[in-house]
């Protein structure tokens, strides 16, 4: 069961940042949609939105590549369960109020997907980040390479 | 068991990829400010529609045109309200006033005098009535509202005088 040991962390860390990347580089060059999006969503202070719009995407750009490149994997991982849990706050809020929003996860155009998929995806993902928390010792990682004892 | 290294880990994670949106944002064409921007509200619409028309008078308009001395203040609230302090010189008339017997303080004052219309503050619609009645109804060519009104002016410290007369 050695493979399996070393190949479900790799390839949970890999979908998981890679995820995350994609999400992040989706929003990331058009900070004003994404502000509307985060206003449709209402759920944030008015004040905060802009903020929030601004620094989210780069924030699972920095928490995907982390996670992409296995440093501080365990650090990522939990970096990335606030960062998803606080969606999927967000988007149950949603479904719960009966808003038909865009979800404005992967694309600001619109047209991806429904809030209850969104909350699916969510859900499996922080799945990912709960199983990696648990990884010590990342196989295949710059933790392996950098440090002694992993991402302890 | 989760160490608290790894939680200040994860929180310099986070900080560092807000630096990089904040730099990003600072730096690229199509930042916004990180403050969100106050709705326009429906006031801010008339106003602006005003502006537009060229017929709204700001503060510092008003105050130019009180120094001057050569422009007509009409206040269009109530005689209580006007007796309680008006802007010095402004003659007392409202909307209603123009339509009875209030119509003869206009008497004397020629067509294309300047006449600024002044109410309680942005909130009231007086003052924006008046100078329509004046400007379409009675063939006053140069009227402006100071939309800010009275409430703007009291906060400036401005001149008031109180009592009946202008």
């Amino acid at each position: 069961m050695r493979w399996a040991r070393n190949g479900i962390p790799v390839v949970l860390r890999l979908v998981l940042g890679g995820v995350l990347v994609w999400a992040g580089l989706a929003k990331v060059s058009e900070p004003a949609l994404f502000a509307l999006t985060v206003r449709a969503y209402n759920v944030l202070p008015h004040v905060f939105i802009n903020g929030f719009a601004v620094v989210v995407p780069w924030m699972e750009i920095a928490v995907g590549a982390c996670l992409l490149s296995g440093f501080w994997s365990r650090s990522g991982a939990l970096a990335g369960l606030a960062l998803l849990v606080s969606f999927g706050i967000a988007i149950t809020i949603n479904i719960y109020r009966g808003a038909n929003l865009d979800c404005g996860c992967f694309g600001l155009d619109g047209t991806r997907g429904s809030l209850n998929e969104a909350l699916v995806q969510d859900l499996l993902l922080i799945g990912c980040s709960l199983v990696l928390l648990f990884v010590r010792r990342m196989p295949f990682s710059l933790d392996r390479w950098l440090f002694e004892d992993g991402d302890p | 068991m989760m160490r608290i290294k790894v939680v200040l880990k994860a929180i310099t994670i986070l900080l560092v990829g807000s630096g990089a949106g904040l730099a990003y944002n600072a730096l690229s064409d199509s930042g916004i400010p990180l403050r969100t921007p106050r709705n326009v509200t429906a006031l801010e619409h008339v106003n602006w529609s005003l502006y537009l028309e060229g017929v709204r008078a700001s503060l510092a308009d008003a105050k130019a045109a009180y120094d001057s001395g050569t422009v007509i203040f009409l206040d269009a609230r109530i005689s209580r309200s006007y007796a309680a302090g008006h802007i010095p010189g402004a003659l007392n008339l409202t909307p209603h006033d123009v339509n009875t017997d209030g119509r003869e303080k206009l008497m004397g004052i020629r067509r294309d005098a300047q006449i600024i219309t002044y109410c309680g503050g942005a909130r009231c619609q007086a003052s924006v009535k008046l100078a329509h009645l004046l400007k379409q109804g009675l063939g006053f060519t140069r009227v402006r509202a100071f939309f800010d009104g009275w409430g703007a002016w009291v906060d400036a410290g401005y001149p008031v005088r109180k009592g009946n007369d202008p």
